[in-house]
């Protein structure tokens, strides 16, 4: 059933600093802790995921992990809790899990990062960059050039830089997935510069396929519409959290399990033809 | 072409056949048999993993090209599958229909022309009847003749290639929707021809802008009966469609090498992303169009 038992709007107004916890988002999100089946589809492979602490990161790990993947999950300093409960499901699935606290807008820490999860996962097959910084903004004169910079920083900068050191290591077969949002193609103008990283991130997922294919690696975009996740609370105002998803068609927000297949399909190498695509999950909120 | 499944890893560069390819002509609608080198459909290298166990599926143009591999994806992931296809593509179809019982599944073949507003109801009927019900519609069946210059393009041509890729579209999911129960899913097939038109499918190229549109009007229109609806875009496939006049002759060499990654995509590589559609994996996407282009660009 497509419109499921999930939870839908009127949430509870609520607020949470960036980047959220799990634990104080109510409801809980499903990151298909208990409904996520393996089929075996990304056997033997060896996965990065950005952000893999929580939210969309979270469910893309557990499902990696089912499927039959050793996962690497970079995340924040200060989400340790959230991280060791994604890295015992990973675990709990039979497979390795390496857990890297890591600001990705830091370039020697995200060198740092891919040479630890090369050497502990024996290679990369695939890079999830995931993790992202959003701020919500009552008025155009509270964005800082800070903030700006911020937002750039660990949404397109450190996308970039991640990729640019991974490629080595994923030639030949290899996939990489960036999050990017149906903000790329439709900005929302409270949350303009993570609107704006978003539609470079889309921009940049589809030349970096031009420009990867020769080396085998295939590059594509997953556009989230509106997700359950701590960043919503984290990223956006109260009152907004509390219609949250009631604008799509089926009147409710995404859960981070339902994103899943998404990322698991553009990994897998039966994918073999899709390079630069932008695959949105709105809930029927459409964009062209 | 390879005999490792779908999800060993390898390049994609050179997994399948490369240009230049032969220079070929074939009287349309074309058949698997004269295409060379043969297209990989998954025959051989798609293994199904019951993603699709117990669901009930309707596909058009299941003889040959994308609409046969998906047929053959559905039934190895454990559905059971009806088929349309014209009937002078009979013997394409019957490889496809033993293929799919060859899995223990059931196949309805349901030959006729999709032009014709009854047959469209007719086809559904007996789908309906033959696997009693449907819940997953992958309409795939598509016209394409190339013509170079506009003075040349015939009202009768461009009235087919509409009626074949647009009404019909309309006529089968109207049809269709009754039938369909919550969790159902439908799935068009678009086009890189949507957003990219080449200048010599002046018809075909506007009826997949249009099968954009009207996937994402149809999926707002039935998201509250809780049936998603989404389209494919393959890039350039290789189907008996292209030497079949789908493409002027002199293109054939080069099909597909324009592309990123430098060849033509083979039907086996659409598999996935129905796959990806028609189950409930996929509960938060509708109204989305999903490229399997080899890198070409989608807006």
């Amino acid at each position: 059933m497509p419109v499921p038992n999930y939870p839908k709007p009127p949430f509870k107004a609520q607020q949470q600093s960036f980047p959220g916890k799990t634990d104080k988002l109510d409801p809980r999100p499903d990151h298909g802790e208990e409904g996520y089946v393996g089929h075996g589809l990304l056997k033997g492979k060896k996965a990065l995921i950005t952000g893999g602490d929580s939210g969309i990161g979270a469910a893309v790990a557990i499902a990696y992990a089912r499927e039959g993947a050793d996962v690497a999950i970079a995340f924040l300093q200060g989400e340790e809790k959230d991280a060791a409960s994604i890295g015992a499901l990973i675990e709990a699935a039979g497979q390795k899990a390496v857990l890297c606290p890591c600001d990705i807008s830091d370039d020697a820490q995200a060198e740092a990062l891919i040479k630890q999860v090369t050497t502990e996962l024996g290679g990369l097959d695939i890079l999830v960059n995931n993790a992202a910084y959003q701020r919500y903004y009552e008025s155009f004169d509270d964005i800082t050039l800070d903030d700006w910079r911020k937002t750039f920083e660990t949404n397109v900068h450190a996308v970039f830089n991640l990729t640019r050191l991974c490629v080595p290591h994923l030639a030949d077969g290899g996939s990489v997935i960036n999050t990017a949002s149906v903000n790329s193609k439709k900005p929302t103008p409270n949350i303009l510069p993570y609107s704006a990283t978003k539609g470079a991130l889309a921009n940049l997922t589809i030349g970096l396929a031009g420009l990867l294919a020769e080396k085998g690696i295939r590059v594509n975009a997953v556009l989230p519409g509106p997700i359950w996740t701590p960043f919503i609370p984290a990223g956006m105002a109260a009152e907004e959290v509390e219609q949250f998803g009631s604008q799509t068609p089926f009147g409710r927000p995404g859960q981070p399990a339902e994103l899943a297949s998404a990322y698991v399909m553009l990994a897998a190498d039966s994918a073999s033809y899709t390079s630069g695509a932008l695959l949105t999950i709105s809930g029927g909120a459409v964009t062209l | 072409m390879t005999s490792r499944n779908q999800y060993d890893m390898q390049n994609p560069l050179t997994q399948f056949p490369q240009p230049t390819y032969p220079a070929q002509v074939q009287v349309p609608p074309g058949t698997v048999h004269k295409l060379t080198p043969a297209a990989d459909h998954g025959e051989k290298s798609y293994v199904g993993l019951g993603r699709m166990k117990g669901r009930k599926a309707l596909v058009t143009g299941a003889d040959s090209g994308i609409g046969r591999a998906v047929a053959i994806a559905f039934a190895r992931e454990g559905a059971d599958v009806a088929l349309n296809y014209l009937p002078e593509e009979e013997e394409d179809a019957a490889e496809v229909v033993a293929l799919i019982e060859a899995e223990g599944r059931k196949a309805v073949a349901v030959p006729g022309d999709l032009q014709d507003e009854q047959f469209c109801s007719d086809l559904v009927a007996k789908a309906v009847k033959g696997l009693g019900g449907l819940d997953v519609l992958a309409n795939i069946a598509g016209k394409q003749l190339a013509v170079e210059k506009i003075e040349d393009l015939t009202t009768e041509q461009f009235d087919a290639t509409f009626r074949t890729n647009v009404h019909a579209l309309f006529w089968v999911c109207r049809a269709v929707l009754p039938h369909l129960p919550e969790g159902a899913t439908i799935i068009n097939t678009a086009s890189i021809q949507a957003y990219q038109p080449s200048p010599n499918l002046l018809d075909y190229a506007p009826t997949k802008a249009a099968i954009v549109n009207f996937t994402k009007a149809l999926a707002q229109q039935v998201a509250e009966r809780g049936i998603r609806v989404n389209a494919v875009a393959p890039g350039p496939i290789w189907t008996p469609l292209q030497p079949a006049g789908g493409q002027p002759p002199e293109a054939i060499p080069e099909f597909g090498s324009k592309t990123p990654l430098k060849r033509a995509g083979q039907p086996v590589e659409m598999a996935p992303a129905y796959v990806l559609l028609a189950t409930q994996e996929s509960s938060y996407i509708t109204g989305e169009v999903i490229g399997a282009t080899g890198g070409m660009l989608l807006p």
